[in-house]
């Protein structure tokens, strides 16, 4: 696994796009990302699978062994887990981790590494009770019965107006019990608590998108300032249709979600018309972007959902975040120094990868990993000395061969 | 809740050293639980018979399934024995390093004291002296001051550390007793986390990767929540220190976005009284978070010892005791464009130490003081003390205001002290508080005397800066004044910006044209700006209102406008009325004004202006020109556009009504005697174009007596000048005299028939000849006949040999009008 994602960080450390035959090398790359039977298969050589690795079936008999090993019962077919572009639901996740006896951390790299997903959620009635059961070495058949234990609660659209139970308090009190009857008592008590989460996360995102767009700001937005800036440097084309889309005080948030993934003018009125402003066509079947980078890639509509406060998947919100912190801070690097051309130092680079590193651990979410296509896009541009330019090269590139 | 089985209290545990000797001691209570330990209170008998206390750890992980015996025994389930082993192991090389630390440099009174380590139970313990209970987790400071300063003593001890080559990285309240006294110290007691900093430089160059390092959340910098180890150095305390203090500020641990050099933090939010605080406690504060907390790990002080100067300096801004003058809180200017040669011109007279009076002025509504504010918000870290007060009146009202001027310990209400006495031992303190420093004293508004009390002011060695209308001079002092504000793009954007819109090329002919006629007056743009918001109208359209009727008409709907902190909502003519008020003035000086405000920009040379108006001297003139009413270049005197938008709606009182009528009578008693001086004429054009908008003037007979002669002795190729303003006369050409109206008459016919206007003519003509007949003056008749015979004669062109019937026609119509003429003249006496 650590090769794995070396090899990525190379790549993303020494790749330019002022290079020869960068965009070849793009897609070379974006073949490197491995799927989760891929990643799976690599997760079951570390666990003890000695046989060859493209025998699905002998990988399959393998886990059978294991499922019964652990008294867990197997899903219906492995073998479909080994299939190109697989991805697991989070329930059948899980169990894996009981089956291979993983601890805490090892379940949370699991996740993240291998399923590209966030670790045990806390805040997830469920996952509290995986957690509180990988922690104190209980089985998989425990955390089930548990969790028929509690009453449970649909979850609801949007982050209610009343004082929240973060996710850390939730952890904190999870981590200081041993007994499950106390487990169950603080559950059952808080129930109504578990119909939400990401509540950080939603917050951080709010935040960052009105100081990005111009709804809470008396002056300009960032997006406003640095379109001034597109323009002088950029929107020289006679054909209007060419220049980069821009926003002004108006805008509305597609119109803002184009500048910052770099539409053009004709990309953005053809995409917002035709397509109910959904990059989704481009975005699949995509070479240049790897399945787990497209699912869940930002949207307009997305971004509207979160601002309204409701429920998303973990994957929506964690890269809607990633993007808004890495926009905002290339976009201030650019509007203080007055140029558009800023040239990232690699101390600003670090910076901001700390930066979005750090709003990711207080949301909860695992910080920016290789090995995932989309964090990857990110960790890429920041080695370019600029970084903003590089990420709407790439997504230009996107749209390039998408039209091919 | 946690799960862990404390020895119960009575307890005995016998130890035996490797002498041989057996120590006893009884467990009196449980104190507190860390990750790894539970600690005791517990006592010994010494020989004497007395009871002495200690505190005892007891190794104990909670992370761990460790069930208590009932004698006593810690016992871990056999999978985790091995790791249970590995700990206590841990937990003994700790104690040894711990040993080590405290006995070098000063640490003996910043970290417990270990006495002894023993093995019972299948565990270790530790017996420490006896030592506070109260951690910061519990223990709440009484101030800020008092909470800066314990954790300035978290920072010292962590000096030490560093010093001694380790790092703590568990810096958190749960691990700070806080030990009572006659000035608070603060122990640290907890040293699971100390790392050795060659332990960690081998390791990173040994590239591993597999090495965890446990922390607190919210305590813990981004390095060691990814266990980064390359990056983990003595910043990776100084963010603990940082968080440590914001945690008993705020109450919570700083978020991500806390965590950015360029965060901003709500310190109304915190629960201490600042008020009697250095200003500058929340810059130093916010300053410290950003060098501590920041996520990167090189944005932080990367020494414990700058953390500890920057506590030491926060802990002065945080001592109330300390007498001090406090700063003026100044925010900064929402918008401020087209002043940067201004400020910089500003910072270069400050920085001349001779100039310690600086005027600076400019006319009403022109930004001075929003350019104070900005120039003192910008340069705040330049001085020390800024204090930037309104002028109550005279300069000693102003400085013993305790309000504005505020000094810690002295407050005239206590003094009881009258106004005088209070003024001088208030200057005192402030001299001696200032001594040394870089200070600034601005009164805003100033229209007092230049006396012994400021004189008195500038003793104290602050400069000083006197914002007014009006001009001043004093020896070493200064004056800047300030202009409209040059730049054109400037006034677009500050145009733009109230406007809530970039303006379009089409409109920029309109907007430079506004500019124009406000001399780009700053507040009047501003409320130009506002008005077309607020009543819906286009650039151009306020420039065509602008032009009929002056901008105060531009618009009848209320806007919103901000002066000096306070807010109004009014229309645009009466925050004029407001920004220029008429009753500051004396009635002579509103009516040299109100005369003023006839004339047009060109203005008058300021001793026509007097002999026109007999004025014994210019004095008044003067004092209007340093007060800021009337611009003056060279010998002319005249009105800023947006001053005389300002008096023109003063009303026409009957005073103002004769003193204009001579002023007007003076004009036309001039072209009356030196028609060809066209200085005059011109002069006259343009008051009647300003009479225009006076209907009051209009009524005046010297008005109706100036504008028929203006019209009649204005050049003949000003003839649009001439058409349109004879077309205002001749529908009324009664009110006048007769005799000018003829001529006027005359002169209207004349272009005409140059221009081909026949038809015209002819009307005029006959209009001439209703005149002619009600006048029924010879005179009158011989003019009228004299402008026949001219209009024939044009139309014959010549041809008096007249060969066709129309040249035979009209050279008898001639000749019969010139026969008429003569017959006229002859009745009259010519």
């Amino acid at each position: 696994m650590i090769y794995y994602t070396e090899a990525l960080d190379f790549q993303a450390e020494t790749l330019s796009p002022d290079e020869e035959g960068y965009e070849e090398r793009l897609l070379e790359i974006a073949s490197l990302f491995r799927d989760f039977g891929e990643a799976f298969t690599a997760f079951l050589v570390e666990h003890g699978y000695k046989g060859d690795v493209s025998d699905v079936e002998a990988k399959a008999e393998f886990l059978r062994e294991r499922y019964k090993m652990a008294g867990i019962k197997t899903p219906r077919d492995f073998k479909e887990w080994f299939r190109p572009n697989k991805q697991l639901k989070r329930e059948t996740m899980i169990p894996i981790c009981f089956v291979f006896q993983l601890g805490l951390e090892e379940t949370n790299e699991f996740l993240r590494c291998v399923c590209l997903e966030r670790g045990l959620d806390c805040h997830t009635l469920n996952e509290a009770i995986y957690y509180f059961c990988i922690k104190n070495k209980y089985s998989y058949h425990d955390a089930k019965e548990l969790i028929d234990r509690i009453p449970k609660l649909k979850k609801i659209k949007a982050i209610p107006k009343q004082e929240i139970l973060y996710t850390g308090t939730v952890r904190e009190y999870v981590d200081s019990i041993k007994e499950k009857e106390q487990l169950v008592e603080y559950l059952t008590e808080n129930r109504e608590n578990f119909q939400y989460n990401n509540v950080t996360a939603i917050q951080y995102i709010k935040e960052l998108w009105g100081e990005i767009s111009i709804e809470t700001s008396e002056f300009d937005g960032w997006a406003v300032k640095e379109s001034h800036f597109i323009d002088e440097a950029y929107n020289r084309f006679e054909m209007k249709a060419d220049d980069y889309a821009l926003v002004n005080k108006e805008s509305s948030t597609w119109s803002i979600f184009s500048q910052i993934v770099g539409l053009r003018n004709y990309q953005k009125n053809e995409y917002g018309m035709k397509y109910n402003r959904s990059l989704a066509t481009v975005l699949s079947s995509n070479a240049l972007m790897p399945l787990n980078a497209s699912y869940c890639f930002p949207s307009q509509h997305s971004i509207d959902k979160v601002l309204r406060g409701e429920q998303g998947e973990n994957e929506l919100v964690r890269k809607i975040l990633i993007l808004l912190i890495f926009y905002k801070y290339w976009v201030e690097k650019i509007v203080e120094n007055g140029d558009i051309f800023y040239e990232a130092k690699r101390r600003d680079a670090a910076e901001c990868l700390e930066t979005i590193d750090q709003y990711l651990l207080d949301a909860g979410y695992p910080v920016l990993y290789a090995g995932n296509p989309y964090d990857w896009i990110f960790k890429w541009s920041l080695n370019s000395e600029h970084p903003l330019e590089a990420f709407r090269t790439y997504m230009g590139e996107v749209f390039a061969v998408k039209e091919e | 809740m946690d799960h862990r089985n404390a020895l119960q209290p009575q307890t005995l545990l016998s130890f035996t050293s490797k002498k041989g000797e057996v120590i006893q001691y009884k467990i009196e209570g449980e104190i507190g639980r860390g990750g790894s330990c539970i600690v005791y209170e517990v006592s010994r008998r010494t020989q004497t018979g007395d009871k002495t206390f200690y505190r005892m750890k007891e190794y104990y992980p909670y992370k761990q399934n460790i069930h208590r015996e009932s004698d006593g025994t810690l016992k871990p389930l056999q999978q985790e024995e091995e790791e249970f082993q590995i700990g206590k192991e841990k937990f003994q090389r700790d104690f040894s390093r711990t040993n080590q630390l405290f006995y070098s440099n000063s640490n003996y009174a910043s970290m417990v004291n270990q006495l002894d380590i023993f093995e019972k139970n299948g565990t270790s313990y530790i017996v420490s002296t006896y030592s506070s209970k109260k951690t910061l987790a519990v223990y709440k400071p009484d101030s800020l001051k008092e909470c800066i300063t314990l954790v300035k003593h978290v920072a010292y001890v962590l000096c030490n550390i560093h010093k001694a080559g380790y790092l703590y990285l568990d810096t958190k309240p749960e691990n700070i007793l806080v030990v009572e006294g006659a000035t608070k110290q603060v122990q640290l007691f907890d040293f699971d986390s100390l790392l050795s900093i060659s332990e960690l430089t081998s390791f990173i160059k040994l590239q591993r990767s597999d090495i965890r390092v446990s922390y607190s959340r919210g305590f813990a910098p981004i390095e060691l929540q990814k266990a980064n180890i390359k990056r983990i150095g003595p910043y990776t305390d100084v963010f603990g220190v940082g968080a440590l203090l914001f945690y008993l500020l705020f109450g919570y641990t700083p978020t991500a976005p806390q965590c950015r050099t360029t965060a901003v933090y709500d310190f109304s939010s915190i629960s201490y009284n600042t008020k009697q605080c250095d200003n500058k406690i929340f810059r130093a504060l916010e300053k410290f978070f950003h060098c501590t907390i920041a996520v990167y790990y090189a944005d932080r002080y990367q020494t414990m010892e700058e953390a500890f100067r920057a506590l030491e300096k926060l802990e002065r801004y945080a001592d109330t005791l300390v007498p001090r003058i406090y700063s003026t809180h100044i925010e900064k200017e929402r918008i401020l464009f087209g002043r940067e040669e201004e400020l910089a011109q500003m910072d270069r007279v400050l920085e001349n130490p001779e100039h310690s009076l600086v005027f600076v002025t400019g006319m009403g509504g022109i930004g001075k003081s929003s350019f104070l504010r900005e120039y003192l918000f910008t340069r705040r870290d330049k001085f020390d003390v800024i204090l930037y007060v309104p002028y109550m009146g005279s300069i000693e009202a102003t400085i013993i205001n305790d309000n504005t001027i505020t000094i810690n310990t002295l407050r005239q209400e206590e003094e009881r002290e009258s106004d005088t006495r209070y003024f001088e031992k208030k200057l005192q303190r402030m001299k001696e508080l200032l001594h040394g420093t870089s200070s600034i004293l601005v009164i805003d508004n100033f229209i007092g005397k230049l006396d012994d009390k400021l004189w008195a002011v500038l003793q104290t060695g602050i400069q000083v800066i006197l914002v007014s209308r009006q001009h001043y001079s004093y020896k070493n002092s200064f004056e800047l004044q300030l202009h409209r504000i040059s730049k054109l793009e400037a006034l677009r954007q500050l145009f733009e910006y109230h406007l809530g819109r970039k303006i379009s090329r089409e409109e920029e002919r309109a907007f430079e044209k506004l500019v124009h006629s406000v001399g780009g007056h700053t507040l009047v743009l501003e409320l130009i700006a506002k008005q077309i918001v607020n009543s819906y109208l286009t650039v151009d359209k306020a420039l065509y209102l602008a032009e009929k009727d002056g901008f105060t008409a531009i618009g009848s709907e209320k806007i919103d406008y901000e002066k000096d902190e306070k807010s109004f909502n009014d229309t645009i003519g009466n925050l004029i009325d407001f920004l220029f008020k008429e009753n500051e003035l004396s009635e002579s000086k509103r009516i040299l004004l109100k005369l003023l405000s006839l004339l047009g920009s060109h203005g008058i040379e300021i001793n026509q202006f007097q002999e026109s108006l007999d004025l014994i001297s210019k004095d008044e003139i003067h004092e209007l020109i340093k007060e800021g009413w009337v611009l003056q270049s060279g010998e002319v005197i005249f009105l800023h556009q947006v001053i005389w938008e300002a008096i023109h709606r003063w009303e026409w009182i009957s005073r103002f009504l004769v003193e204009a009528d001579k002023f007007l009578l003076y004009f036309y008693t001039e072209i009356q005697l030196q028609p060809i001086k066209h200085q005059f004429v011109r002069q006259a054009r343009e008051i009647l174009l300003r009479c225009k908008r006076e209907k009051a003037i209009c009524n005046l007979s010297s008005y109706k007596k100036l504008h028929p002669i203006t019209v009649l002795n204005t050049p003949l190729y000003k003839e649009e000048y001439i058409l349109e303003q004879s077309r205002i006369i001749f529908k009324n050409y009664t009110q006048y005299d007769s005799k000018m109206i003829m001529k006027l008459f005359h002169i209207v016919v004349e272009i005409h028939m140059k221009n081909g206007q026949r038809k015209e003519a002819v009307h005029v003509l006959k209009q001439a000849k209703h005149l002619a007949k009600q006048a029924k003056q010879h005179s009158m008749y011989a003019l009228y006949y004299n402008m026949v015979s001219e209009y024939y004669d044009i139309l014959l062109n010549g041809a008096y040999d007249a060969e066709t019937m129309e040249e035979k026609r009209l050279l008898k119509k001639l000749l019969r009008s010139v026969y008429k003429e003569l017959h006229a003249d002859r009745e009259t006496g010519c």
